[in-house]
């Protein structure tokens, strides 16, 4: 009995750090009625010095339009295997994009900051429509867009 | 709206002429020749001006007033999107690849989107 236990006890502790180092958190936007056609937005994250660590969604399918997300094609050059897997279609205005996925804990309270780019066919590019730092302390907050987006929101 | 843009642009070539000439012997009637629309779907930025409130001052036109991107929130093209040829050079789509492995994700697993 006492070598299940012990052999219970270890696969417990090698398993559950796994399943800490990430959680599920929902990212929503909801934008405004800007009066114009689908948004495409670029949704990804900077380390604490400020550098690309990588992306968590696109939104827009055609990547001719992706030099209009103009931060983001700066950090990537533009690369769209760095949105392979994680690209949808484009949020039209007044509407809204949910998206619920399993992050790293490590990008939480640790200087990590989220950043969404916004570009619409005819009007004005939005670099940086959002900037929001990754915070326990900041999930659930809204905070507003520059342009485009009327409230962002991260939740765990 | 090319050609009327055309038009726009003639006629204010054409009144600045006359402005530019005034005082001075009439100009010469020479032909205009306007460009017929292109019927090209390339991207064509166009700078505006801008208010200083960041650094983007750039449109963009597909050229051809087609539907892309539409605000239904749908990719709508002028191309088949079943052809190979039409997709080339894009991302792939969620569910068809695995997300890229940059750390931010756990490995396998992918984002859940809801959209409307």
């Amino acid at each position: 009995m006492k070598p299940l236990l012990a052999a219970l006890a270890l696969t417990t502790a090698l398993i559950a750090p796994g399943l800490a180092a990430a959680r599920p958190v929902t990212l929503t936007a909801n934008l405004s009625d800007y009066g114009g056609r689908g948004a495409y937005l670029a949704i990804y994250v900077t380390d604490p010095s400020g550098a690309y660590a990588g992306s968590l969604w696109m939104a827009g399918g055609k990547s001719k339009y992706y030099r209009h997300l103009s931060d983001w094609t700066r950090f990537t050059g533009g690369d769209v295997a760095q949105v392979d897997g994680i690209t949808g279609a484009s949020v039209g205005a007044g509407g809204s994009l949910e998206l619920t996925m399993d992050l790293a804990d490590a990008l939480f309270d640790a200087g990590y900051t989220l950043h969404i780019d916004a570009a619409v066919e005819e009007m004005r590019d939005s670099p940086d429509e959002v900037a929001i730092p990754l915070t326990g302390a900041g999930a659930g907050q809204p905070v507003q867009g520059r342009r485009y987006i009327a409230d962002f929101t991260y939740a765990f | 709206m090319k050609q009327a843009l055309a038009l726009l642009l003639a006629g204010g070539t054409l009144g600045l002429g006359t402005q530019a000439g005034a005082g001075t012997a009439p100009a010469a009637a020479h032909p205009v020749i306007l460009e017929g629309p292109a019927h090209s779907s390339a991207i064509r930025p166009l700078p505006v001006v801008d208010d200083g409130e960041d650094g983007g001052g750039w449109l963009w036109s597909n050229g051809d007033g087609s539907d892309d991107g539409n605000g239904g929130g749908s990719d709508s093209d002028d191309c088949n999107p079943d052809d190979p040829a039409c997709a080339a050079g894009n991302a792939a789509p969620a569910g068809t690849v695995a997300p890229p492995k940059n750390g931010l994700f756990t490995d396998g697993s992918a984002p859940v989107v809801k959209s409307n």
